[in-house]
């Protein structure tokens, strides 16, 4: 599990939305280290400095009051 | 138990607010896991995850059965389910059904299906943060907490037709609401899966139903006896206080203006009631436990001297930090045994449980 990052995006959670709002992003070692539009994208500029797989990504949502039903 | 912070997020309509966020890893079609990070929704009956995701852990996506999403909002977004292997923490691992969307315009969501009603999912806005951990019970365990919960019912139904003494009836409710605290305070260790303290609260009940069974042989006599016996506890306990003003707090009782007018109040009452707890030939000491005998005696009194041997030695030991309760379990005799003695190894030996254990 990469709890450091994940508590990394949580404390820049603010900052993050200001810049990648709309986003897939990929955290390694407290550090954005890919963003694209789709998941592939940033994961593919996140390999280029690391190991595949040692990074968190996460879609940055533009829009918090979305709710999805799913049946 | 994993712990996962939550975000500010700006909204329409309520300015900033929490979101609850987690992390999970997922397995990919190559056997490797990849962390995401997502909106934990438990308004949404199956976790939902964007197209792009597919492609990613290399999933043939339209190979998954094909359902319909509904935002609130009333759009509607095709997606296939995969059931994935995911992990939550280090230790909870296994297969989730995931709806992957079609496109890209969907959050990606941890909802309920194979989440919340498989772990126990804890959203504390105190701390702004969700704790995820595995079952308190497993299934085997569940059937005997329920038939522990049936018993307790019909013992407390018996208990209201029991024809007792006032006096008997609120000294036995003592014993009782004590018990209930204590296996209130059980549950909550097992639901954090603490459980490794459970033999200081053994001892504890243990010795309750002890003095409860006393009492109950000869109920009017034992229950005066027993409140008698709170004259001799504070009187002992504010003289010993007094007489050594060592620290703060007992200064503040040695220096108390209340003393004066309190101490021969709490000395006439011990006087009073001193004579039926003195102890040995002599008589000259005053027992420090109401029914004037140590625990293994009053153990064999109510004709549980037995169960004194295998769970109240076993508890007080780990209490009190005995070498052999403090050996690891796996160094003990009964480790490997079978899953029922298990929870016995953890009562006379070693931590047992998920402590955290210090080298």
């Amino acid at each position: 599990m990469r709890d450091d990052d994940f508590a990394w995006l949580a404390d820049n959670a603010p900052e993050l939305f200001r810049e990648y709002a709309g986003k897939w992003i990929a955290v390694r070692d407290g550090e954005v280290v890919g963003v694209g539009d789709t998941a592939t994208q940033a994961a593919e500029q996140a390999h280029e400095t690391g190991e595949a797989g040692d990074f968190i990504l996460e879609a940055v949502d533009a829009e918090a009051d979305v709710i999805y039903v799913c049946p | 138990m994993s712990v996962h912070k939550w975000r500010r997020r700006p909204t329409k309509h309520f300015g900033e607010v929490w979101v609850p966020f987690a992390q999970i890893e997922v397995q990919g079609a190559d056997d490797k896991f990849q962390a995401f990070s997502l909106q934990v929704d438990s308004g949404a009956v199956v976790s939902l995850l964007r197209r792009s995701v597919a492609d990613l852990l290399g999933l043939d996506l339209d190979s998954g059965r094909r359902i319909e999403v509904t935002s609130v909002g009333g759009g509607k977004t095709t997606a296939h389910v995969h059931e994935l292997l995911t992990r939550f923490a280090k230790t909870i691992e296994y297969p989730v059904p995931f709806a992957i969307a079609t496109t890209e315009h969907v959050p990606n969501l941890l909802g309920r299906l194979k989440v919340f009603d498989s772990l126990q999912v804890d959203f504390d806005g105190t701390v702004e943060e969700t704790r995820i951990t595995a079952p308190w019970l497993k299934p085997k365990d569940r059937r005997i907490w329920e038939f522990l919960i049936e018993t307790e019912k019909h013992i407390l139904a018996r208990w209201r037709t029991m024809e007792l003494p006032d006096v008997a009836r609120d000294v036995a409710c003592r014993f009782i609401n004590r018990s209930g605290q204590v296996l209130a305070s059980a549950v909550g260790l097992m639901k954090l899966h603490c459980c490794y303290a459970a033999p200081a609260l053994i001892r504890t009940m243990f010795e309750l139903a002890l003095q409860l069974h006393y009492l109950l042989d000869d109920p009017e006599a034992r229950a005066q006896k027993y409140l008698d016996f709170t004259h001799i506890t504070k009187f002992k306990r504010s003289s010993a206080l007094a007489a050594n003003p060592i620290g703060p707090i007992s200064r503040a009782v040695a220096a108390s203006p209340l003393r004066t007018e309190g101490e021969p109040r709490n000395r006439a009452e011990y006087d009073r009631v001193r004579p039926q707890f003195l102890k040995g030939k002599k008589k000259k000491n005053v027992w420090d436990k109401w029914y004037c005998m140590d625990a293994r005696k009053l153990a064999e009194q109510v004709g549980w001297g037995g169960e004194y041997q295998v769970v109240y030695t076993a508890c007080s030991a780990w209490a009190h930090g005995d070498p052999f309760s403090t050996e690891e379990i796996t160094a003990h005799p009964f480790a490997g045994s079978e899953v029922t003695l298990q929870p016995f190894a953890m009562l006379v030996s070693g931590n047992g449980g998920s402590c955290p254990v210090v080298r």
